[in-house]
């Protein structure tokens, strides 16, 4: 096992991996900008790097920042949790050239599945349901044009390189379609500098569920059961949960008998999550695979009684999976919900600053994952997620209760701060949501917007 | 912290020790442990016998007599903080431009804005270090060679006021 392990992000995440490497007797090392020389994790890790100043492109995202601070550290291995470099293949292998171990796939495969467009062609090649739509990134708007009267409107257009839900427009008519192309393309070359894009047909009414998967070096590979995420605004996720609710235990099944065999077909290594749409007919299609640990991993740890962070340092250390399939048993219900530091009455703008007085929720069956305290000042430049409260209850019903029973703990003050806490309540107090009758126009519904973010009339 | 000497002691006899001298020094620098005082004169002005000289700084009173992170000179009331020029990068600080080369800068060396004083070598790219502001250069912090963080401060300098 490793020495000692460079976390190179920030907030909730960096926390959560440092508890583990803790719980594994791994020493930790931090990095930080100047913005966050206040956070949580400097003083949880072992040691601490600043790497630059606050704008992530000149810290979070600086490779030779982060490549010295592990050498300076003498650390074994890179965590680099979600989001920044978490899915950069450029990285996982200055990682590899720099005889330090990168703690997730191998770049040739995070390039394969990075590129949304072909991976969806692989999976589809090895067997895996996917959506009508283009089988490349379209050259131009005029095949562009073709395509998307082949496949039939609506159609979705996504970036090739697109992620954490930007970078992709809804197109209900076909009108519309050449002005929200060139719209789309370059939004993704400002967000991702490239400008590539492909469409699938878009479901109006959907489910977003995802496989949580765990792949070794040694061409192992299971699944840990399924995650309904489809609570979601604007493509952001605001509540999970594990198992997928109402889901018939044989499409449950054969979703995750998909994703190990997708998993399998790309040599995956480490912990991966393959997202799905599911229709109101129970038919399911691959839309895209994540090579990182996702935000919402408790609500799977919760029912599985498995570490998955822990499993990611395992399986990056050359150990075989201690696992097999039928190992693998889910329990009970769990839900995540996040705290954004975000105004849901002036559209979810964020609001950092200050925080003067924090209480977090605590109690039976509770986890609270956040890098907040009182008088901690969160910084404008970065997410505004700021704690994943998470429960767990032997039934799905029990464990919205306990939710709300948490919420009700959670209390806040600090000048100009506003939290998603109540709105998140009223999501689950939605009829649709007890129910688990919801779709992803759950929220826009709620807020009286449809998912597009038209008047819900149209 | 604790083997620090009693600081109000201390100032007292700086400031005694000042208003002896007829002109001031650009930087003082005093070791209360075994007894050191270093005096820096400004370069460029004439020095009328052995003490003088404008301008006036004085470094941390502290027992190792190295102050860090800009809390240097905080403590005492004729003072004016020290300024540093810091590290540009996370990487390895070189005071030379290749092994065996004098040093761009030492302890004395009058520093322009922009000018080279330094490399941070981060994977293999050398980065120079320029100086942002003017100054007299009063302590090098780091050892040729040392690894350093971003923002780290990599020399003291007089601050380039009056």
């Amino acid at each position: 096992m490793f020495g000692k392990v460079l976390i190179a992000n920030r907030g909730e995440i960096a926390i959560r991996i440092a508890r583990a490497c803790r719980e594994l007797g791994i020493k930790t090392v931090a990095v930080y900008s100047t913005e966050d020389r206040d956070s949580a994790i400097r003083g949880y890790a072992d040691e601490a790097v600043h790497i630059g100043p606050g704008p992530a492109k000149r810290s979070y995202l600086n490779m030779a920042a982060i490549i010295e601070a592990a050498r300076q550290t003498r650390a074994d291995a890179i965590h680099p949790g979600y989001g920044f470099l978490s899915e950069d293949p450029d990285f996982a292998e200055v990682c590899q050239a720099n005889d330090m171990v990168f703690i997730g796939p191998p770049a040739e495969v995070i390039s394969q599945l990075g590129e949304k467009s072909a991976a969806r062609m692989v999976m589809a090649g090895t067997g895996l349901p996917v959506l009508p739509g283009s089988r490349h990134p379209m050259r131009s708007p005029e095949e562009a044009c073709v395509i998307a009267d082949e496949t039939g409107f609506p159609v979705i257009i996504k970036a090739v390189a697109g992620g954490g839900g930007r970078g992709m427009r809804v197109v209900y008519d076909r009108r519309d379609f050449l002005r929200d192309y060139r719209s789309t393309a370059a939004e993704a070359r400002a967000l991702f500098g490239d400008s590539r894009v492909y469409l699938e047909r878009y479901l109006p009414s959907a489910r977003h569920v995802e496989v949580q998967v765990l792949g070794d070096a040694h061409g192992n590979a299971i699944h840990l059961g399924l995650r309904d995420c489809s609570v979601q605004r604007r493509h952001q996720k605001l509540v999970e949960e594990s198992p997928a609710p109402s889901l018939p235990a044989d499409i449950a099944r054969r979703m995750g008998e998909d994703a190990v065999a997708g998993a399998k077909a790309c040599g995956y290594v480490g912990a991966g999550t393959f997202e799905f749409l599911l229709d109101p007919d129970n038919d399911y299609f691959f839309i895209e695979a994540n090579c990182r640990i996702q935000v919402e991993h408790p609500v799977t740890e919760m029912v599985t009684g498995i570490d998955l962070v822990q499993e990611q340092l395992k399986i990056a250390a050359g150990h075989r999976l201690g696992l097999r399939q039928q190992d693998v048993a889910s329990r009970g219900a769990a839900l995540e919900c996040r705290i954004n530091m975000e105004n849901p009455d002036r559209s979810f703008a964020p609001c950092p600053g200050r925080i003067d007085s924090l209480a977090l929720p605590a109690g039976p069956f509770v986890r609270v994952d956040t890098h907040g305290y009182a008088g901690y000042r969160m910084p404008a430049i970065y997410d505004s997620l700021l704690a994943k409260v998470i429960t767990w209850a032997p039934t799905r019903d029990d464990a919205i209760a306990r939710m709300e029973r948490a919420l009700s703990e959670f209390e806040i003050s600090g000048p100009g701060i506003s939290t998603t806490a109540r709105f998140l309540g009223r999501v689950l107090a939605a009829e649709e949501f007890r129910a688990a009758r919801h779709d992803t126009g759950l929220v826009p519904r709620l807020l009286g917007t449809s998912a597009a973010g038209r008047p819900a009339a149209a | 912290m604790n083997d620090r000497p009693d600081l109000a002691q201390v100032q007292e006899h700086v400031v005694g020790f000042l208003g002896k001298l007829r002109q001031q020094p650009s930087s003082l620098h005093v070791q209360a442990g075994d007894i050191t005082v270093d005096i820096t004169w400004p370069a460029d002005v004439p020095r009328p016998g052995h003490h003088a000289a404008d301008g006036l700084a004085i470094d941390a009173i502290s027992p190792n007599g190295h102050a860090r992170d800009g809390h240097a000179g905080h403590e005492s009331t004729h003072a004016e903080p020290r300024e540093y020029l810091t590290s540009p990068a996370v990487g390895v600080f070189y005071h030379a431009k290749e092994p065996g080369a004098e040093p761009f800068v030492s302890v004395g060396s009058a520093v322009e804005p922009g000018q080279q004083v330094g490399i941070v070598e981060a994977m293999k790219l050398m980065l120079p270090v320029e100086a942002d502001r003017a100054g007299i250069v009063i302590d090098v912090l780091k050892a040729n060679g040392a690894p350093v963080e971003y923002d780290e401060p990599l020399f003291a300098l007089t601050s380039a006021e009056d």
